[in-house]
């Protein structure tokens, strides 16, 4: 027999889901941490941003949302755009972060695009667990 | 540059917390679940990298 009070709803937080996921991606643990989950969100925000200044000090390449590429041009390239704008902030200050660009000819470039595409795939996870925060899902 | 071992430490670490926030529901559960997921993802690499090994030359 099931637990009543484990299938109790959380109480939804205040703020507006889509808000919520908006910060959330735009600033990695941002979404928690409106939410008073402070741990969490700092604990995203140590993590998501050491991979991804770490990948910038690397010299991965950071593939362009904008203007898109085309998927049917090159897929890899497309998909490895969603994955970096996964990082919200942290994508549109690339060149700010590291200017001197992409470096492919060593393997530490390669590593860098690997861990920002990650790291951006990784924030989206999080901006699905704080959307499910803000309606009562989870804790 | 750092080392390709140390870059899969820090890689396996931070996943290992984002992990960890994700899934697990309490502080405590939470340590555990990174240590453990940690120490996978080390494991495994040095695993896989020993068995690249013999292609690598």
């Amino acid at each position: 027999m099931s637990d009543p009070a484990a299938s109790k709803p959380q109480s939804k937080t205040e703020i507006s889901p889509v808000l919520i996921g908006v910060l959330a991606w735009l600033v990695p643990g941002l979404g928690h941490l409106v939410q008073r989950r402070w741990a969490r969100g700092t604990a995203f925000f140590l993590a998501i941003g050491g991979l991804v200044i770490l990948s910038y000090h690397l010299r991965g390449v950071v593939f362009s949302i904008l203007p898109p590429v085309d998927p049917r041009v090159d897929p890899l390239a497309f998909l490895g755009a969603l994955g970096d704008a996964g990082n919200g902030i942290f994508y549109f200050l690339a060149h700010r972060i590291e200017s001197s660009g992409p470096d492919i000819s060593r393997a530490a470039g390669d590593y860098g695009t690997r861990l920002l595409a990650a790291a951006g795939v990784a924030n989206f996870l999080c901006v699905v667990d704080a959307c499910e925060i803000a309606i009562g899902r989870k804790a | 540059m750092a080392s390709h071992f140390a870059l899969m430490i820090f890689f396996a670490l931070a996943l290992s917390v984002i992990l960890a926030g994700l899934i697990r529901a309490s502080g405590f559960e939470r340590i555990k679940y990174a240590l453990r997921t940690f120490a996978a993802f080390v494991v495994v690499g040095i695993i896989i990298a020993w068995l690249m090994y013999p292609f690598s030359h």
